[in-house]
């Protein structure tokens, strides 16, 4: 017995050891990721450091012709909170839904943009922009065999605009004064202003069908629906969904009359597990594709079988400053707050190297992003000039104190559900103390830190955040001085340039005219330095290696799966 | 009284073993019981009486306890050589046990009926139904009027006497040849003393079986008992018949229990009390193991043990006094050369 | 015995209320609002107010209580925030898989416990005794999450002896067998802490037993070791267990809490941490209260079997 309770000891402190050995690897790991972060074409460098990557938009080796059969099992860490596109906002549900719907557009695989899917083509847009008209092709179905028509379009369109809407997004298709079916396959949306980002708003608006939930007058009945919470839900999409037991999985089935390329794979499962029940089904060869977090990719590349796609997250994280506190106000103090923070450093160190610096607030993947941007540099020194520009100078204690002797204080917000981000506050604050700024970090639970830094409150100095972005590059709801008040522009930045550049973009029928206009506005924030943005964080999808063209994005969960195929 | 003996105890050691000492809480005790005789055995507590009893059944608490050496023959066969699964049919069946504290002797969540069931059914082959009946007439043979609905109680329900007459008729029920009782009536008000004194005596008779008494008190010793063996130290130290005991006791020790004990007839004499306790295991005198608190102690019960003669027939006794060859002095002229 | 179990019945009434009323605050007092409210803070103010006005968040706090105490004393929970569907149908979608997760690690625990308790009882101060000791306070103080972690890294991605997770194999017809497979590792996690504890109340149980006089009458009937321990000593012993065993149902259910996470189990610990994540109210009040009413039950079902195997107790 002795001896059986001895081993029993000698496994316990084995298998610490090796969880301390892992840490203890992962921290190495990090210390030799050299990055270039700063360079905008980010898929070839952060390859350095991953081996079997596949390139951005998954075109992976894809040997032979497609093939149709098999299965795949996708871990996911979430059930969806709903099935009607209009009603739902988080990103399991939206995985869970775009297989089984289609919309009139869809992004490419090639890059950031829409191409037709239910439509035949781009809109055509009248000379005064304010009637848009879009043809619908004829050959689509939903799963129940009822062929998909402009009623549906219009009936989907309806749902944003129901006065009852209780959404997240309002503001897709606030410019939409009137849409009509002006024939079966045509549909007409009437404006009240021009809005160039339309087919990308119809992209986020999966067509759900008219003769399901055409009856019902509330947007509340809807969301109640069978068809919005259970596998009942019918759609155009390249899969039907054939069952869904709550909290545990999903099954899908591929359609034969499906209007797109594909499906080839013919049985897609997700099964609902957390991230760490998954990462042991990988190991375990029981899924066969699940979302990487960052600190996993150790243990994933070590798993044979499988390839790790890698991409930069379409969206990035960054400290916003209160421009109510007057500590902020001037835009060469916040460059040199950007300057005395060694991104790079925390990148490094703090994620493993899987990101990549950021100076703009979109998305190298997207449209508006050039290669002009300016990097800040990490510079202390420099970033010490500057404050004392600003008439703030270091005292003998190695403070900074301006000519009222006042420090240069703040407190630095962030939620504590984002474990990499309160991780590197402090990495922040460690580096803002260098140069003589005492910064507090406070974390607080996701709803209390919302009530913190959203209107009527904004009781902040500075926050710690991340945004993702929507395909159309458009940033005034961040950034725009009229939705300070009430919207996202929480941290009050005012800038007559923005406004005046952004006010009336949606209003630019030119597609490059516009990315112009947007990129000049863009670029008036980053010189601004209103935020200092952090990084990109990457983001990894790994994926059993017999599943042929695969691409990942990280807008979807599977992007693109009806045209992935099995090789036997 | 037959002269068939049903038990016989030759020099039955138990002692008690613990990390750094062995003490012998049964040394060499010897005795025998005849058919229908019933035994008693006297001492105060300490002296090793109920030692003896589990010895006898070989229930002395494991793991510390052993018995070291002798030999106890029953039916003709030493029950020490036996296997621990013939033991089990010995005990509860030919040789049974009736304990001090009968509030607490019977098992709380089981019901009479029960328990006394299980014992019939282990040991004979009865059906439930059989055994029942069997445990109803046991009842009504130990004085129950109303047996049947007594099956059905839970022994919380019950008044001490009436448990203890259930642990009779309980250690009745196989039919033992030899029947151990350990204080039977120590925990019990004097009425009820009397009924189960009456009980026992009656039962016996009826029997015919054999019983070993374990008291303190001489009164119920009186009672009962043919003959006794008054223990002291884990030795016996004086057995006779009861008259002689009670007549001329030759143990100063007995002497003292009998002067303890209170007498109908004078009144007037007060109660004398043995002074000072039995000395326990580890702290035995050297000597003779009374020598401490006896009124004769001499020189010679000091130094050497005092073996258990047989000065008249069926009259044993452990004392100097009643050696040969001990002079008044108290040395030892016989031996003298054994000694160091 | 139905007078007494009435009258237990009528007094957790106003435990009940205090219980709801806490829970009921609790809620209100927590940071931040539910979480649908504050997903895009682009919803213009009026919209956000409408939704709170819809969702009766709005009235004053007794009036929010009494609707929602009424809805739950007759049946009606109410509908999830975040997924609109009704939350009773929620509950009883996961609430069979906690029973038989719990159900399960209750008689693992006891069928795992009460024979080491005893024989480390009966074999006190040996070696066995040191050892089982030694290892029932490790399963206390050794986290359930961790140990699930190990035994899903050996058991089954290293060996492949057990699913990873789940209930049952993905998209397989029902299989009694399979069934057990995949509950086997989480109800063992589930029941490591109470089987240890249960195991150290066994043995002191046992220990105290042991030593009663009706052992030492039952060992003078003849019987064997194994029939005076097991029918003598083992009742009496476990009678001060059942009140451990009843108490340890609600300590299952926080449990299983981390435990449902850990094996993708698909039960009420699942969904509780899910609500709590999203800030699910509806949902979390139910579950709080469930857990309450299940803490009151627990302690109703251990006196009344108390009563049962104890005669000596009356009513």
């Amino acid at each position: 017995m002795v001896k059986k309770t001895q081993w029993l000891f000698l496994v316990m402190i084995f298998t610490m050891g090796m969880l301390l050995a892992a840490c203890g690897g992962s921290d190495e790991g990090a210390e030799t990721g050299a990055d270039e972060g700063t360079e905008p074409d980010t898929e070839e460098t952060d390859g350095e450091d991953v081996e079997d990557i596949d390139d951005e938009n998954g075109d992976s080796a894809a040997t032979g012709e497609p093939v149709e059969g098999g299965e795949i099992i996708v871990g996911s860490d979430a059930e969806p909170n709903g099935l009607t596109p209009a009603t739902v906002s988080d990103t399991a549900s939206r995985d869970a839904h775009d297989l089984v719907h289609a919309a009139l557009y869809r992004q490419t695989v090639e890059g950031f943009d829409v191409e037709p899917d239910v439509a035949v083509d781009l809109p055509e847009v009248s000379e005064d922009g304010l009637e848009q008209v879009i043809e619908l092709r004829d050959d689509v179905f939903f799963s129940d065999g009822e062929q998909l028509t402009a009623d549906d379009v219009v009936f989907t369109v309806g749902i944003y605009l129901m006065e009852d809407y209780a959404g997240t997004s309002t503001t897709l298709f606030e410019r939409v004064e009137n849409v009509e079916a002006t024939d079966e396959y045509e549909v007409t949306f009437t404006m009240s202003e021009p809005d160039a980002a339309l087919t990308a708003s119809l992209e986020q608006a999966p067509i759900v069908p008219e003769h399901i939930l055409g009856d019902l007058e509330t947007y509340a009945e809807i969301e109640e629906h069978e068809a919005s919470t259970t596998d009942a839900v019918i759609g155009a999409g390249p899969y039907v969904m054939t069952d869904w037991t709550v909290g545990q999985y999903i099954n899908y089935e591929a359609r034969d009359d499906y209007h797109n390329e594909g499906p080839y794979i013919q049985n897609i499962t997700w099964r609902i597990g957390d991230t760490d029940a998954q990462l042991a089904m990988l190991q375990a060869g029981e899924i066969d594709i699940m979302n990487a977090a960052p600190q996993d990719v150790v243990t994933v590349e070590s798993i044979d079988g499988y390839n790790l796609a890698e991409e930069p997250q379409f969206g990035y994280n960054y400290i916003g400053y209160n421009q109510r506190n007057e500590l902020f106000e001037s835009a060469n103090v916040r460059r040199a707050l950007t300057m005395a923070i060694n991104r790079e450093a925390i990148i490094d160190g703090i994620m493993d190297g899987h990101g990549t610096v950021a100076e703009f607030p979109h998305s190298p993947e997207g449209p508006i992003y050039s290669d002009e941007i300016e990097s800040i540099p990490f510079d202390q020194e420099g970033a010490l000039e500057l404050l004392a520009e600003e008439g703030w100078e270091q005292n003998d204690s190695g403070q900074l104190v301006n000519g009222d002797g006042d420090v240069f204080a703040f407190s630095l917000l962030t939620n504590s559900e984002a474990l990499v981000r309160t991780d590197w506050i402090v990495a922040v604050q460690q580096m803002l103390g260098e140069i003589g700024i005492e910064v507090e970090t406070e974390t607080m639970e996701f709803g209390a830190y919302l009530d913190r830094i959203n209107p009527p409150n904004w009781d902040f100095d500075a926050i710690a955040g991340a945004w993702s972005l929507s395909l159309d590059p458009n940033m005034e709801s961040l950034f725009h001085s009229r939705n300070i008040e009430s919207g996202q522009n929480n941290i009050a930045y005012e800038s007559e340039e923005f406004d005046e550049l952004s006010t009336d973009n949606r209003a630019i029928l030119d597609v490059d005219e516009r990315m112009e206009t947007l990129q000049q506005a863009a670029m008036q924030v980053a010189e601004d330095q209103v935020y200092t943005f952090m990084y990109y964080p990457t983001e990894f999808q790994a994926y059993r290696d017999n599943i042929q063209n695969h691409s990942y994005n990280s807008r979807a969960g599977l992007f693109r799966v009806q045209e992935w195929w099995i090789e036997e | 009284m037959g002269q068939e003996t049903v038990i016989e105890l030759k020099d039955v050691t138990t002692s008690f073993f613990s990390r750094k000492q062995e003490l012998t809480v049964v040394d060499r005790v010897s005795f025998s019981v005849e058919k229908g005789e019933t035994v008693a055995i006297v001492g105060e507590s300490g002296s090793g009486k109920s030692m003896t009893s589990l010895s006898i059944m070989q229930l002395v608490p494991a793991p510390n306890g052993k018995i070291t050496n002798g030999e106890i023959i029953f039916n003709g066969e030493d029950l020490l050589k036996k296997s621990k699964k013939d033991m089990h049919k010995v005990r509860g069946n030919d040789i049974s046990m009736i304990f001090q504290e009968p509030m607490s002797s019977l098992n709380p969540v089981y019901t009479i009926g029960e328990q006394l069931r299980e014992q019939l059914m282990y040991h004979q082959p009865l059906s439930k139904r059989e055994a029942h009946e069997k445990g109803i007439e046991m009842l009504e043979i130990v004085g129950f009027a109303r047996a049947r609905e007594m099956m059905r109680e839970y022994p919380h329900r019950l008044s001490g006497g009436m448990r203890q007459r259930v642990m009779i008729a309980m250690a009745l029920s196989n039919n033992p040849k030899l029947l151990i009782a350990d204080e039977p009536t120590t925990a019990l008000d004097v009425t009820v003393q009397a009924q189960i004194l009456d009980l026992m005596r009656g039962l016996s008779k009826d029997y015919d079986s054999s019983i070993i008494l374990i008291t303190h008190d001489l009164g119920v010793v009186a009672e009962l008992a043919q003959r006794v063996v008054v223990m002291y130290g884990g030795q016996v130290v004086e057995e006779a018949k009861i008259d002689e005991i009670f007549d001329k006791p030759l143990h100063p020790y007995t002497e003292g229990l009998l002067n303890s004990m209170p007498k109908l007839n004078d009144e007037q004499t007060r109660l004398q009390s043995i002074p000072g306790s039995v000395p326990t295991p580890d702290n035995f005198p050297k000597g003779c193991r009374f020598v401490t608190r006896c009124p004769y102690a001499m020189q010679v019960c000091t130094e050497e043990q005092p073996t258990l003669l047989e000065k008249e027939t069926g009259h044993k006794v452990r004392c100097f006094l009643h050696e040969e060859g001990v002079g008044k002095d108290g040395n030892i002229d016989r031996r003298s050369k054994q000694t160091q | 015995m139905t007078t007494y179990i009435i009258r237990r019945l009528l007094i957790t009434i106003p435990l009940l209320i205090a219980i709801s009323i806490i829970t009921f605050a609790l809620m209100q007092f927590a940071p931040g609002s539910p979480a649908v409210l504050d997903v895009d803070p682009n919803v213009p103010p009026e919209a956000r107010e409408a939704q709170i006005e819809a969702m009766g968040l709005n009235e004053p706090l007794p009036v929010q209580y009494a609707r929602w105490i009424s809805g739950v004393v007759t049946g009606d929970f109410g509908n999830s925030y975040i997924t609109k569907r009704p939350v009773s149908d929620m509950l009883l979608e996961r609430l069979p898989n906690t029973l038989i997760l719990m159900t399960a690690a209750t008689i693992l625990a006891i069928i795992i416990a009460i024979p080491i308790g005893i024989i480390s009882a009966v074999r006190q101060y040996t070696k066995t005794d040191y050892a089982i000791t030694l290892v029932s306070f490790a399963g206390v103080a050794v986290p359930n999450f961790w140990i699930g972690l190990m035994l899903i890294m050996f058991l089954s991605v290293q060996f492949g002896w057990f699913p990873v997770g789940g209930v049952q194999t993905l998209n397989a017809d029902f299989n009694i067998m399979d069934r057990i497979h995949h509950l086997f590792l989480p109800a063992l996690v589930l029941a490591t802490a109470d089987t240890a504890q249960l195991t150290r109340y066994t043995r002191t149980s046992m220990l105290e037993v042991k030593n009663q006089d009706y052992i030492r009458t039952a060992r003078a009937k003849g019987f064997k070791e194994s029939k005076v321990i097991l029918k003598h000593g083992l009742r009496n012993a476990l009678l001060p267990l059942i009140t451990l065993i009843a108490i340890m149902l609600p300590t299952l259910i926080g449990g299983s809490v981390v435990v449902e996470s850990v094996f993708s189990w698909p039960g009420l610990g699942d969904l509780f941490m899910t609500s709590v994540n999203q800030r699910d109210y509806p949902v979390i009040m139910i579950i709080t209260m469930l857990t309450a009413v299940l803490v009151v039950i627990g302690n109703l079902i251990a006196d009344i079997l108390y009563a049962i195997v104890d005669p000596r107790i009356e009513y």
